[in-house]
């Protein structure tokens, strides 16, 4: 029956949307906006019939649609910050479309208020959802950074961003656990976004065009998870002329190369860690590293349809000497993220336009060890095979119709084989579809963006509708106020061991089997926005989150439960909290001010120490940051990270409970009050750095750099532990540090 | 060198983001621990059951049979972990007092005084079985006062007792394996079942299979091969155990692969910690045969 209604909604999902026939009356622009020099897509390019209402933004494919134009002679403007406005003066006729593909050039940043007001209304408009931070290049790479600039460090300065501490960049986002997030690479989904056990992301900030976060209320075109959306969006590459960047830290080096191609562009990004190889200079062991090598090439079938190939690929590698040299013993330990993918972006008609995804994503975790007993072999693994595709149809000037559908086959195995027996074998093959419609109408003050997902899971035969909903009421150009509510279903979960070992090793995944209901949220997020300063946007944002069907790994002891392999438990979670941002992204100075006031608490009723509501392991009460990047003359730059927030709870030890069995003995257990009763000490850190930026010479550009990641050497507490004596008697507990001060340097490059 | 960075507008933003670095600045810690002195509380341990237990108190001999109870105190993290003798406890079962039966004793190396060895021993309380015998279905309340310390308040429903219905008497090896089934009690936490041996050189039964069962199942598949030289045995016992939500509570929480430490929330008891739970049990004598 399900599968009938789907199949009933992929067929209305094809012949439909094109059968929407536009008003005849009217004429439609539609058309593309790249940038001059490099022929790079401009995201967000304000476009607009000079004195008319009507315009639109360039959408990540930097497409524009401006629908329902009345017949007549207007001038269209093109608008965008850094780049010099334009201007063309076009007539349209009844039933007509015109397309128009521009090309705008770079000026010198310096920014009358008429640009900078423009800019900062197209950032105020984007959105009817609330909650969504972009971030760009610049944002990235100038503000301090743990040794070199990563996204997901960035991330956690959000207000919405907590952390469960410095050596773990997972980003805990308004209450849900980090496998709750969806991380996209240029669409395709990476299932484990990290580096060195958690300390750094995956991603390469050179090759990143735009960060796009989705906080909470997302829209129905994204699913399968609970929390948010990342999208990392990377740079197509130069269709003008070859072009090089690249950044030597103390960590790493990386490099993006690009260039033209005949009928498109190509880009190049790679990155290794040489920690390995400069102890090794002196005589010292560290026998980890870490790559990752990503491109892209850009294929312009027409002026209207691109195809892009997209590749990732990332190792962590850990290759320890087990034993004396001249032994053959080996032990190797690699995990990384490998995805292929092609997408295909055009306008199919002018008020029509298509992106569709075919995508081969696979983390994997493998293990080999050899010795003079045998070799023995280990590998878990996550192949996730997706089809996606989406429609945006602008009916009149009122509708933007949005749907899509998304089928993706998903693989799970694990294996433990030596030379002569495979030992384990699980396969897992669970299938997971959803088709989505959203309607975005426009009247007045008001836009209303309604949405539907109806989700699909193989495992227990799932059917999961998720209704969305975005309200956005613009009280007059300065102030507006949105609402966003849904459901959130996720059919997918990882092992979260981190409040057993405070470390982030790796994700592992499980898909959710037919005895596990759905893990599903509730959003409601109300907030305002304000541009009272024309280069800065201010928002505050409520927020409520309910959670249930969450798990909690804990291994049961009882017979039936281990011969399930019952190892989760379900339980449920709630979040609410208020953030305020005041963001300015524009002008020689730029970064944001947070602060968040937020709960978060779990409860897991089958677990008797988790009863009661506890607060969750990363729940940050209060939470202050700041990010900001000054100019202090013309060629040097300033920046700093301030964070300061409520310590993370924890569970206290208060003493040691005497256990008198009945089978026979005395054991003495750690004795603790109410779970995560406690808090570490407030937290506080400044990072600062400096940063030349010297003139161009001979069209080479360098920028060298001096950061220190808590400049202050605030001893901020990372976790306690209790050191035991003999047969587990708890005696002392003892404090692990956070960052100490790292003073780093580094040289960026460009030519 | 023209410096740039404060022009007007910047000014309030600026001095918002020093503010922080200011207040930052005050708040200096380090992360050295506070001290953690917590008032010690009461810990008790007793197990009801129905029939009449003898107590065995010898020395290493300290596990409690039913019907006998201990009482302790919390430690402190740093301190001594040796048997604390309370004085002016009074402990009683609904109205019936409880009175002192005997000590439960434990050797071990003193630490102070390299190469001796250090008894030290906990008194162990009881009723008159006889004058007060436990009944299932019935709830009973425990009531701990020691002067000094929060009282103690915990409350068991005595399950009724399971009956063993299958197997019967005899079990053929050469299938290797059989179900025990029981007859469903209430009201019951969960089952815990046991096969046992006698020892070669004394007349003692010992578990060599112990597992929780949940209190929806009320069956046990016996995999001979688990037990050490089964093809040598002629008879074992089983045992089924039906245990009141208290004591299953405890006996998974004791289980647990995880973490050591322990909360108020993993004891039945008001007050303080310890368990106060409740029991019965049937046993039958399996013989085994290979043809």
């Amino acid at each position: 029956m399900k599968k009938i209604l789907f199949t009933t909604l992929f067929f209305f999902w094809l012949v439909g949307i094109p059968a929407f026939s536009q008003a005849q009356n009217y004429a439609t622009l539609t058309g593309a906006v790249k940038d001059s020099a490099s022929g790079e897509p401009l995201i967000g390019v304000n476009v607009f019939l000079e004195n008319t209402t009507l315009g639109a933004a360039t959408d990540m494919n930097g497409f524009f649609v401006i629908p329902a134009i009345p017949p007549g002679t207007y001038t269209v403007v093109f608008q965008y910050m850094g780049y010099k406005s334009l201007k063309k003066r076009m007539r349209f006729f009844p039933g007509k479309s015109k397309i128009l593909h521009i090309s705008l050039k770079k000026t010198v940043l310096k920014l009358g208020s008429v640009e900078v007001t423009a800019e900062s209304q197209k950032e105020f408009d984007r959105t009817v959802e609330p909650g969504v931070v972009t971030l760009s290049p610049r944002e990235l790479q100038k503000m301090p950074a743990f040794i070199e600039s990563d996204i997901f460090r960035s991330l956690q300065m959000l207000p919405s961003v907590k952390s469960s501490g410095d050596y773990n960049a997972a980003l805990y986002v308004r209450g849900s656990n980090p496998s709750e997030n969806l991380t996209l690479l240029d669409g395709i989904a990476i299932y484990n976004p990290y580096h060195l056990f958690g300390l750094f992301s995956t991603f390469n900030t050179d090759a990143v065009k735009e960060v796009n976060f989705m906080v909470g209320g997302f829209p129905a075109r994204y699913g399968n998870r609970n929390s948010s959306v990342l999208n990392v969006i990377t740079k197509d590459g130069n269709r003008k002329f070859f072009d090089a960047e690249g950044d030597v830290s103390l960590l790493s080096s990386k490099i993006l190369i690009e260039g033209p191609l005949p009928r498109g562009s190509f880009s190049l990004a790679g990155r290794r860690t040489y920690f390995d190889q400069i102890l090794k200079l002196f005589r010292v062991d560290f026998p980890y590293y870490f790559y990752d090598l990503q491109g892209k090439i850009n294929v312009d079938i027409s002026e209207n349809h691109t195809l892009t190939f997209m590749g990732f690929f990332g190792n962590d590698v850990l290759r320890p000497k087990v034993v004396e040299e001249n032994s053959d013993d080996q032990f190797d330990f690699h995990w990384g993220n490998r995805t292929l993918g092609m997408r295909w972006r055009g306008i199919l008609r002018p008020n029509l336009l298509i992106e569709s995804v075919g995508s081969a994503s696979r983390f994997i975790i493998s293990q080999y060890a050899k010795s003079d007993d045998g070799e023995v072999r280990a590998e878990n693994s996550i192949t996730d095979l997706t089809f996606k595709s989406h429609l945006t149809y602008f009916y009149g000037n009122r509708h933007q119709i949005e749907t899509g559908l998304e089928a993706t086959g998903l693989t799970f195995r694990t294996l433990v084989e030596d030379q002569f027996n495979r030992f384990v074998d699980i396969k897992i093959v669970p299938r997971y579809a959803a088709f989505y419609f959203q309607d975005e109408f426009h009247t007045g003050k008001w836009t209303i963006q309604s949405g539907l997902r109806l989700n699909g899971y193989s495992r227990g035969d799932r059917f999961v509708p998720d209704p969305r909903l975005s309200v956005r009421y613009r009280l007059n150009t300065l102030f507006q106020f949105k609402l966003a509510t849904g459901r959130y279903t996720q059919f997918l979960t990882t092992f979260d061991l981190e409040e057993l070992i405070h470390f982030r090793l790796f994700d592992v995944w499980l898909p959710l089997d037919k005895h596990q209901l759905p893990i599903q949220s509730d959003h409601v997020v109300l907030g305002m926005e304000t541009k009272l300063w024309p280069e800065a946007k201010i928002s505050v944002e409520g927020y409520y989150k309910r959670m249930k069907n969450l798990l909690s790994f804990y291994p049961s002891n009882a017979q039936e439960d281990r011969n399930r392999n019952r190892l989760f438990w379900s339980g449920e979670g709630r979040s609410y909290g208020v953030e305020l941002l005041i963001k300015k992204n524009i002008g020689n100075w730029f970064g944001w001010v947070g602060y968040s006031l937020s709960f978060t608490d779990r409860r897991f009723p089958k677990i008797a120490t988790q009863k009661q509501w506890f607060p969750a392991s990363f729940d940050r009460r209060h939470s202050l940051t700041t990010s900001l990047a000054i100019p202090l003359t013309r060629s040097i730059r300033f920046a700093m990270n301030i964070v300061l927030g409520t310590g993370n709870p924890f569970t206290e030890p208060i003493g040691v409970v005497p256990i008198i069995h009945e089978s026979g003995g005395v054991s003495y257990h750690c004795l603790v009050d109410h779970k995560n009763n406690a808090r570490y000490p407030l937290y506080d850190r400044l990072d600062i750095s400096l940063k030349w930026e010297s003139p161009k010479r001979k069209g080479f550009h360098i920028q060298p750099y001096f950061q220190i990641v808590n400049a202050l050497n605030r001893k901020n507490v990372f976790f306690y532990y209790t050191s035991f004596e003999g047969l587990g008697i708890p005696r002392e507990r003892k404090a692990v540090q956070g960052f100490p001060i790292v003073p780093t340097l580094g040289v960026h490059f460009d030519f | 060198m023209r410096w740039i960075w404060a022009d007007r507008k910047s000014i309030p933003l600026i001095l918002l983001g020093l503010a922080a670095g200011v207040i930052g600045s005050q708040c200096s810690k380090n992360p050295q621990l506070p001290s953690i002195h917590y008032k010690p509380e009461l810990v008790v341990f007793g197990i009801l059951s129905p029939g009449s237990y003898e107590f065995r108190g010898g020395i290493n001999e300290n596990s409690l049979s039913r019907n006998f109870f201990v009482v302790q105190r919390t430690y402190q993290m740093d301190e001594k972990l040796v048997f604390q003798d309370l004085h002016s406890v009074d402990i009683s079962i609904d109205s019936v007092k409880l009175f002192p039966v005997g000590y439960v004793k434990r050797e071990s190396y003193d630490p102070n005084a390299p190469y001796s060895i250090m008894v030290d021993s906990a008194r162990v309380y009881s009723f008159d079985q006889k004058k007060f015998p436990i009944r299932s279905g019935k709830i009973y309340t425990l009531h701990v006062n020691v002067p000094g310390y929060p009282s103690l308040r915990a409350v068991t429903r005595v399950p009724n007792a399971p009956a063993i219905y299958s197997p019967k008497d005899t079990v053929y090896v050469s299938q290797k394996s059989f179900i025990a089934k029981w007859t469903p009690v209430e009201p019951v936490g969960g089952y815990r079942f046991s096969v046992l041996v006698k020892d070669t050189w004394s007349d003692e039964e010992w578990p060599v299979i112990e597992d929780e069962v949940s209190r929806e199942t009320h069956q046990y598949v016996v995999n001979l091969e688990r037990i050490w030289q089964w093809e040598s045995l002629q008879k074992i016992s089983i045992e089924v155990q039906a245990l009141d939500e208290n004591y299953a509570d405890y006996i998974s929480l004791r289980n647990l692969i995880f973490s050591n430490c322990l909360t108020k929330e993993n004891f039945n008891v008001e007050g303080g910690y310890g368990l106060f739970g409740s029991m019965t049990s049937d046993k039958k004598t399996i013989i085994l045969k290979t043809k």
